[in-house]
């Protein structure tokens, strides 16, 4: 990506301060995996209360990394390419989940989207709805706190690519969507695959948000991150197994999406 | 592009589940009297203790430090095994009150009790429905047709929950399990579902609609409280349980609805 500079010496307090960043993240890391089970990890792993929650958790936050990309696209692309009154407001809108602590979020949304809620009441009164304590209510909170990522990824992504390249597809005659579809979409598509893996290690991680607005039941609004905490209060090593596991599942698959998507390391 | 990759690296790391504990502790006020017949002056004992024991033990806090003008007390209030958690891993407590004998045993076993725990209160089962009944529940069979919170089997209150209904012979299938009580309490008051089992005690507390739960379909739980071992302020951690259990506090967990051993 540069070209090849001439070699300075690397300050040595920057040294210092990265060297504890990477240890600030590595550590943890470290501590889980001395701490782990190894002699019973694969009977912890493989019990059925954690493949349930397991197979909850794929299922909730590939569907959210999905709500996201369906609703956070077009989100980006207009925030990227078309100028309208509010456009800043709708732009820091995108920034409340981030810095919002995720049970504050888990709140809002029952506030919102609960029985007695704000949408919440009309979707029970009319179409019999009720989001809290369903699988699909807590892919919805998990879509809540995941979708920002998605944005803010795709949109630097578009506002990155030159937007004359739209006007000469459809000075060429393409239609708005063949050109969003030929055109935009292959230029962006480095920005969104990251968005989308952002979004959805997010949404596999997400805690606070869920037990709070779907509640925690097995099978149903219980997946891996809720189980863990449960786990802790009564076996300590059954815990760091499947956090070992949440570990394996997103290293794994972001590493994965790298190689594939990514183009390769560097 | 190197930088959303190293971002997205970065994520697998931070993305990983960090559940917050969801103890809250609450201070007690300040009081600026002198200090009169204690050991220790000025020490400060931290209780944990269960969820269902919040607001008695926050009423006989208050009562404790009017008796003893040099004793601070601050609660840490939780799930049973959320504490003996916390405690296993080092968080400071002195005073340890348990919703049930399983999780007090387990400190035991760690040796991380001081002494013998003793029991000083018994709860039992009840259902909490939104004021005024609109659901017209009137016994545990009626909560297999309406939606229900109750506690994780893991806590005592969710022990308590399981054995009623499996006592009462109904097809019960409760919409969540929480981790403590009065998150139970907390999704009926907020009209989330219909019902709860909860403890006697947390539905007078709570000032919503009760349905009692006899005592032939009920079930009971016992609450040990003791020492935790390598308290700095032990003498100040006994006077305290002494006063749980004297003349004083016994009255005030009668109060409350609790029955006495």
């Amino acid at each position: 990506m540069n070209t090849r500079r001439e070699r300075r010496p690397v300050p040595p307090v920057a040294i210092t301060l990265a060297s504890l960043g990477t240890l600030l993240l590595a550590l943890p890391v470290v501590a889980l995996l001395q701490r782990a089970p190894w002699s019973s990890l694969w009977g912890d792993i493989t019990s059925a209360s954690t493949l349930t929650a397991l197979r909850l958790s794929l299922v909730c936050s590939v569907g959210a990394a999905a709500i996201a990309i369906v609703l956070g696209v077009p989100l980006a692309w207009v925030l990227a390419r078309v100028v309208f009154r509010g456009r800043a407001v709708v732009r820091a809108l995108v920034l409340v989940p981030l810095v919002l602590p995720p049970v504050v979020g888990g709140v809002a949304l029952l506030l919102a989207f609960g029985r007695r809620g704000l949408v919440g009441q009309w979707l029970d009164r009319w179409f019999a709805v009720r989001l809290p304590f369903s699988t699909a209510g807590a892919m919805f909170a998990e879509a809540f706190v995941a979708l920002p990522f998605l944005v803010l990824a795709v949109e630097a992504g578009l506002r990155s690519t030159d937007p004359r390249l739209d006007d000469a597809a459809a000075s060429l005659g393409a239609s708005r969507w063949t050109g969003f579809r030929r055109v935009t979409l292959p230029a962006i598509r480095p920005a969104l695959v990251a968005g989308a893996a952002l979004a959805w290690a997010r949404a596999l991680g997400e805690f606070g948000a869920t037990i709070t607005f779907a509640g925690n039941f097995p099978g149903r609004t219980q997946t891996l991150p809720l189980a863990v905490y449960q786990a802790l209060e009564i076996d300590t090593g059954s815990a760091i197994a499947i956090s070992v596991l949440l570990l394996l599942v997103s290293f794994g698959v972001l590493v994965a999406l790298r190689g594939r998507w990514l183009g390769g390391n560097q | 592009m190197k930088r959303l990759r190293l971002i997205t690296t970065m994520c697998a790391v931070t993305a990983l589940a960090t559940p917050v504990t969801a103890a809250h502790a609450s201070a007690m006020p300040a009081s600026a009297m002198p200090a009169s017949a204690m050991p220790a002056a000025g020490a400060t004992i931290v209780v944990s203790a269960a969820s269902s024991l919040t607001e008695a033990f926050t009423k006989l806090g208050r009562d404790f430090e009017h008796a003893h003008k040099n004793v601070k007390v601050t609660f840490n209030f939780g799930g049973s095994p959320l504490l003996v958690t916390q405690i296993q891993n080092g968080a400071p407590s002195d005073v340890f009150a348990s919703a049930d004998q399983a999780n007090i045993a387990k400190l035991q076993t760690a040796k991380l009790i001081a002494g013998k725990p003793v029991l000083f209160a018994r709860n039992r089962g009840a259902i909490i429905v939104a004021k005024g009944n609109p659901k017209h529940i009137k016994s545990v069979k009626d909560l297999a047709g309406v939606s229900l919170a109750v506690c994780a089997p893991t806590v005592p209150c969710g022990r308590v929950a399981t054995a009623v209904i499996a006592k009462s012979r109904a097809t019960i299938t409760p919409k969540t399990q929480e981790e403590n009580v009065k998150a139970v309490v907390t999704r009926v008051s907020t009209g989330e579902v219909d019902a709860g089992i909860v403890y006697v005690t947390d539905a007078k507390a709570a000032g919503l609609g009760t349905v009692s739960i006899p005592p032939a379909q009920n079930a009971t739980t016992n609450y040990p409280i003791a020492v935790v071992r390598g308290s700095k302020h032990a003498a100040a951690a006994r006077a305290f349980i002494a006063y749980v259990r004297g003349k004083a506090g016994r009255a005030t967990l009668q109060g409350f609805g609790f029955q006495l051993p």
